[in-house]
C-alpha cells in the first residue's frame, strides 16, 4: 500500500504553487505542516484528483489519480468543507455513500455507523444548516470515512473549533492510521505533534522537512534559545529573531526565541518543539527567509 | 443501474428543496390558474342582451355552434349564406338610427352564430380588396365594413373550395419573399389540404394554440430556473470538492445530473400543458379537433387538422425543453453560480423574441426562428416561410425539431465536460 508522488508541480500564472514534490508514503498518519501559500492545500487537492498537477505523476499501487478505482479508495475532507443546508446529515451521508459506490442499503448502514462515531446520531435528522461548526466538521470527517478509504485526506480539519471539539477530532484521527495512509494538513502545531508520526514541513512549494518529530527537531535543537532581558533589548531582539514566547518578570522581559547564534550572554538553550520549528521557517524575519 | 436511479433520486431531492423551485412552480400553477380564471370569471351580456356567467355563455356559444357540426359541405355553406341574406332582407333584425344600422343580438344568435366560422372564412376568401384583411397573429381577420357575404347567394356556395384553394395558392405565389422550392413545397402541400372540412365548436383547441406562445415561454423560464443550480450550485455551495473526488463523481453523478435535468424539463412541459389542455377542454370542451388548422387561417397550406396542430406543437415545445435544458445545463457546469446562468437562459429566451428580422433577410430570420421563445409558437411552427437542408425543403416543425435533438447531442458532451474538468480553488 503506497501512494507516490513523482515530480508534482502546479504552477499558475505567476506562481508555482507546488515545486517538483516527491513523496512516498504508506500507512501512517503524516502532518503537513505550512504556512498560509505554502502549497499545502494545493498538494491536497491534486492527490484528491480535484486539481490537474502542471506537470508530475499520481499514483497508489499504480493507479494513477486519473482512474475511478483511485477515487474509490480515497476520503476527502476540504478546507472549508461544503454541504447541502437542506439536507438531513443522514441524507448527507447516504448521497455521498452512493457517489462512493456503495449499494443504498450498505450507504444507510455505514452512515447511521459513522453518525454513532462522530457522536451525531442524536441529529442525524436534522438538517444540516443547524449545524454548529464542530458538529460540520465531525460530519466532514464522518462522510470522508463512509467507503472505507485507504487514502484519507484531510485539509485543515480542526479549523474554527474549540479546544474540546478539536481534542475529540484529535482522537478519532488518531485510530484511523493503522491501516490506511492519512495526510492531515493544520497550522495549530499541537494537532500534529500529538498525532501524526510523520511530520512534512512545506514551504514555497517545496517539502523541506520529512521525517518523525524527533528527527526534524534535531534541525533546530540548537537554535532554540531563552533569555531575560530590559525592555529595550527586547524590542530590539524582536525585530531580529523569531520570538516565540514573551513574559513579563518583574521588571524585565523573558524571551524564548530561535536565533542561528547565541543572542547575548546571557541566554540559555531550549527543548525545541515543533512550533519553534514552525517559527524558524515561517517567521517573516527577514534573516531566515 | 440502482445506483444510478439513487443518485438521480438525490439530485431531484437538491432540486426540490431549494426554493426557487417551489417558487417557479408556484409561478406556473398562478400563471395556469389566471389564465383559466380569466376564461371564467365574470359575467358577460351574451347576444342576447342577458348576463349570464363566462361559463354560461361558452356553454351557450358551443351548443349553437355544435348543434350544426359536421361536414362544411355545399348545403351547409349554402345555409350559412343563406341565413345571412335572409336576416339582411327583414330591417326588424337591425337597430336603426342616425348611427346607422346595427345587427341586433338575438338576430346575430340566429342568423351567424350557427355559422361562425364559417362565415369569417367565407369573409376572408371572397374578399376582393386585400386591404381590409388584416392577421391577429394566426388568424386572419376582415375588417371591412361591407362583408362579402352579403352579396353571396347559396348556389356560390359550389366555388367555396375552389375559392380556399385559390386564397392559399395566391398568398403563396404572392409573397415574393418565397424561393421556389418552397412555393413548390406549399403547393404539395396545399394539395394534401383534405377537402370538404369538418365544422364544428373548436374554441378549446384555439384557446390553447392561442395561449401556447406564451404557455412555452413560462414554461422554458421556469425550466432554466430550476435547471440552473445542479452543477453552478456544487460550485457555490463548495461541493465541487466532495463530488470530484468520489468514485462515481466524474462520470456515472455526471450522467445522473444531466438525466436529472433532462427529465425534469420534459415533467415540467408535459405537466404544465397537460393541466393547460385539461383545464382548457373541461371549460370549452374539447369538440372541434378534426377541423382543418384553416378554419384558424384560411391562407395556410398545411395539411392538419387541430387536434394535430396540437399534437405537433406540443411535440415541438417537448424537443425544444431538452435543447433549452441542455443549453442551461452547459452554462450551470461553466458558470461559478446559479446567478449569471438564469440571466443568460433568460437572454437566450427573451432576447430573440424582441428582435424583428424581416423574412427578406432569410439566413438571420431563420437563425432567429430556431431559438426556443420564437419556435414554440403556432406562427412560427406552421409559418409560410420553410427550411432547406442539403436541397430537402423542411417545414419548421421538422427543422425545430431536427435542430433541437441535434443541437442537444452537440452541447451535451461539453456540458459533461464542463463540469468533469473543473479545477477546483
Amino acid at each position: 500500500m503506497e501512494l507516490v508522488l513523482d515530480r508534482l508541480t502546479k504552477q499558475y500564472k505567476n506562481k508555482i504553487a507546488v515545486d517538483r514534490l516527491s513523496l512516498e508514503l504508506k500507512p501512517g498518519v503524516y502532518g503537513l505542516l505550512g504556512a498560509n501559500g505554502a502549497g499545502k492545500t494545493t498538494l491536497m487537492r491534486m492527490i484528491c484528483g480535484v486539481l490537474r498537477p502542471t506537470s508530475g505523476e499520481i499514483k497508489y499501487n499504480e493507479i494513477d489519480v486519473s482512474q475511478e478505482e483511485y477515487r474509490d479508495i480515497l476520503g476527502y475532507l476540504p478546507q472549508d468543507f461544503g454541504f447541502y443546508p437542506e439536507f438531513t446529515a443522514i441524507e448527507f451521508m447516504c448521497y455521498m455513500g452512493s457517489l462512493k459506490g456503495l449499494p443504498k442499503q450498505r450507504a444507510k448502514e455505514k452512515a447511521v455507523e459513522l453518525l454513532e462515531m462522530v457522536s451525531l446520531t442524536e441529529v442525524a435528522k436534522k438538517k444540516i444548516k443547524t449545524f454548529s461548526g464542530g458538529m460540520k466538521q465531525r460530519l466532514g470527517i464522518a462522510q470522508a470515512l463512509i467507503n472505507n478509504p485507504k487514502i484519507l485526506v484531510l485539509d485543515e480539519p480542526t479549523a474554527g473549533l474549540d479546544p474540546k471539539e478539536r481534542i475529540r477530532f484529535r482522537n478519532i484521527i488518531s485510530k484511523l492510521g493503522t491501516n490506511r495512509i492519512v495526510l492531515l494538513s493544520t497550522h495549530i502545531v499541537s494537532d500534529i505533534e500529538n498525532i501524526a508520526t510523520t511530520i512534512l514541513v512545506m514551504k514555497n512549494g517545496q517539502l523541506i522537512h520529512n521525517g518523525s518529530l524527533d528527527k526534524i527537531i534535531t534541525a533546530i535543537q540548537d537554535k532554540v534559545w531563552e533569555c531575560v532581558v530590559s525592555e529595550e533589548k527586547a524590542d530590539e531582539f524582536a525585530k531580529i529573531y523569531p520570538i516565540i514566547n514573551v513574559r513579563q518578570e518583574q521588571e524585565q522581559i523573558f524571551l524564548r526565541l530561535v536565533s542561528e547564534s547565541k543572542p547575548c550572554e546571557n541566554a540559555i538553550n531550549g527543548k525545541a518543539t515543533l512550533e519553534d520549528l514552525y517559527l524558524y521557517y515561517f517567521s517573516e524575519v527577514t534573516t531566515y527567509e | 443501474m440502482n445506483n444510478f436511479l439513487t443518485l438521480v433520486g438525490f439530485e431531484y431531492k437538491k432540486i426540490f428543496k431549494r426554493k426557487s423551485t417551489i417558487i417557479s412552480f408556484l409561478f406556473i400553477l398562478a400563471v395556469l390558474v389566471v389564465m383559466g380564471l380569466g376564461n371564467i370569471l365574470g359575467s358577460e351580456n351574451w347576444y342576447s342582451g342577458e348576463k349570464v356567467s363566462m361559463l354560461d355563455a361558452i356553454k351557450r356559444n358551443k351548443d349553437t355552434i355544435h348543434f350544426k357540426a359536421g361536414v362544411m359541405d355545399e348545403e351547409l355553406i349554402g345555409e350559412a349564406i343563406e341565413q345571412n341574406a335572409i336576416m339582411m332582407a327583414n330591417d326588424d333584425n337591425y337597430l336603426i338610427n342616425e348611427y346607422g344600422k346595427h345587427l341586433k343580438p338575438e338576430a346575430y344568435i340566429k342568423y351567424v352564430l350557427p355559422y361562425e366560422d364559417i362565415v369569417d372564412t367565407i369573409n376572408n376568401v371572397y374578399e376582393t380588396n386585400a386591404e381590409t384583411l388584416s392577421t391577429n397573429g394566426f388568424t386572419i381577420v376582415n375588417v371591412n365594413s361591407v362583408l362579402p357575404i352579403d352579396t353571396l347567394r347559396p348556389q356560390d356556395a359550389k366555388d367555396f373550395y375552389k375559392k380556399v384553394n385559390q386564397y392559399a395558392t395566391d398568398s403563396i405565389i404572392g409573397n415574393t419573399t418565397l424561393s421556389q422550392d418552397e412555393k413548390e413545397k406549399h403547393m404539395e402541400m396545399l394539395s394534401r389540404v383534405k377537402i370538404p372540412f369538418h365544422y364544428d365548436y373548436s374554441a378549446g383547441y384555439e384557446q390553447f394554440l392561442f395561449l401556447f406562445q406564451i404557455l412555452s415561454l413560462v414554461i422554458l423560464a421556469v425550466i432554466a430556473i430550476c435547471i440552473a443550480p445542479i452543477f453552478a450550485d456544487e460550485y457555490q455551495n463548495r461541493t465541487d470538492y466532495l463530488l470530484l473526488s468520489t468514485r462515481f463523481g466524474k462520470n456515472k453523478e455526471i450522467i445522473a445530473k444531466i438525466f436529472t435535468g433532462i427529465t425534469l424539463a420534459l415533467g415540467i412541459t408535459i405537466i404544465t400543458l397537460s393541466i393547460a389542455v385539461i383545464g382548457l377542454f373541461s371549460i370549452f370542451g374539447s369538440t372541434g379537433g378534426n377541423m382543418a388548422i384553416q378554419s384558424m387561417n384560411v391562407s395556410s397550406t398545411y395539411p392538419v387538422t387541430l387536434l394535430e396542430a396540437t399534437m405537433i406543437s406540443i411535440g415541438v415545445v417537448l424537443v425544444m425543453s431538452i435543447f433549452f435544458a441542455m443549453l442551461t445545463l452547459l452554462f450551470s457546469s461553466l458558470f461559478k453560480s446559479s446567478f449569471p446562468v438564469i440571466i443568460l437562459s433568460f437572454v437566450v429566451l427573451i432576447a430573440p423574441s424582441i428582435i424583428n428580422v424581416s423574412p427578406i433577410h432569410r439566413t438571420l430570420y431563420q437563425i432567429l426562428q430556431i431559438f426556443p421563445t420564437k419556435a414554440c409558437t403556432v406562427v412560427a411552427i406552421f409559418s409560410p416561410y420553410l427550411f432547406k437542408f442539403r436541397g430537402i425543403v423542411l417545414t419548421p416543425a421538422i427543422t425545430y425539431v431536427g435542430f433541437a435533438i441535434v443541437g442537444s447531442l452537440i452541447i451535451l458532451p461539453f456540458a459533461y465536460r464542463g463540469f468533469k474538468n473543473h479545477q477546483v480553488g
